[in-house]
């Protein structure tokens, strides 16, 4: 949906409003958790779809298969280093 | 809005028995998963995606009616989105002294995830549909699907991407904590969960249950927070 010149997809959305309304202190969260405890564990499953179809990309994707994996093992360390020296230089750390 | 539940009801109703080799397909990889001590290199989407794959390709399958048979499970993706609420909302309470640490390290950490990955792939001058199937992958993949589907990229590609990103963040996360000296679990927790998103969010529940609870909260807010930056940023500036 478009918001303020913000767009925000539906699902994140219901995800932000379910948010705002747990954090009022009700039951609410314990008439929720067990469903949405069971939904959560299992939704690998629901990745299956769109994983499988990896395997029938174009041949145009494929072959720039291994510099997106390369682009992925360059950008996730750095970016674990910058927060890691982020935490440190913040010294919040340091107060157990 | 009778348009959008008539689409969902559509998309609901298509579900088809193939189906089933999804189901079946999960099956395996549970199980195989738990017999190899759920070690990440045995993850169930690693197990039971190339199986499908084979067994779609041998009974010659096309792809396109598999995806759509599988109408359900997509459209439970959705509410699976709204449900990720439910962890959150229980860890971040009680945490107001952590606050600014905690926001400055999920939007540096976000902005950063997304803008390497954007300019390592303009680097390599990988095609615009590549580079849009990529840049969500540090958020957790039903957020990462959403995200990747509005900026018109491919979510076949990045379900695998993000599957990738997350095996990459634990296996290197540990030395660089320990390199670094931060010994934390919070902090570790917080990283693991901006930076490899449910598959680090595993890994620090298995090192604690605070580890966990603060990559629950790190994964939770950078999917809220890329989404928020990223659409907007990619129809600005993206390919």
């Amino acid at each position: 949906m478009l918001w303020t010149g913000v767009i925000i997809p539906g699902p994140l959305l219901g995800m932000l409003l379910l948010l705002v309304v747990l954090m009022v202190p009700s039951q609410l969260a314990n008439f929720i958790q067990p469903t949405s405890s069971h939904l959560i564990k299992n939704l690998s499953l629901l990745f299956i779809p769109a994983c499988v179809g990896a395997f029938f990309l174009s041949a145009q994707i494929n072959v720039q298969l291994p510099m997106l994996l390369l682009a992925i093992i360059i950008s996730t360390p750095l970016t674990i280093v910058v927060m890691t020296l982020l935490i440190i230089s913040t010294k919040g750390h340091k107060d157990a | 809005m009778p348009e959008l539940i008539m689409q969902q009801w559509q998309q609901i109703t298509e579900s088809s028995w193939l189906i089933l080799f999804s189901i079946l397909g999960f099956g395996v990889g549970v199980f195989v998963y738990r017999r190899c001590g759920k070690h990440p290199l045995s993850h169930p989407l690693l197990i039971s995606t190339p199986l499908i794959g084979l067994a779609l390709y041998l009974l010659n399958i096309d792809y396109v009616d598999y995806y759509a048979a599988n109408g359900v499970l997509n459209w439970l993706l959705g509410a699976a989105t709204v449900a990720l609420a439910v962890p959150l909302s229980l860890q971040i309470k009680n945490l107001s002294s952590l606050w600014p640490v905690i926001l400055l390290t999920v939007l540096i950490g976000g902005l950063f995830a997304a803008g390497s990955v954007l300019v390592i792939g303009n680097w390599f001058m990988l095609e615009p549909t590549a580079i849009l199937s990529l840049v969500a992958k540090s958020v957790t993949t039903p957020i990462a699907m959403i995200i990747t589907e509005q900026l018109g990229g491919l979510i076949t590609l990045i379900t695998v991407l993000v599957l990738f990103t997350g095996i990459i963040g634990i296996i290197v996360a540990e030395p660089i904590f320990t390199f670094f000296n931060l010994q934390d679990e919070r902090w570790q927790g917080l990283i693991l969960g901006v930076s490899a998103h449910a598959i680090g969010t595993l890994k620090a529940f298995e090192k604690s249950p605070r580890c966990g609870a603060f990559s629950t909260i790190g994964m939770g807010l950078n999917g809220i927070w890329t989404t928020l930056f990223l659409i907007p940023l990619m129809h600005a500036f993206g390919p």
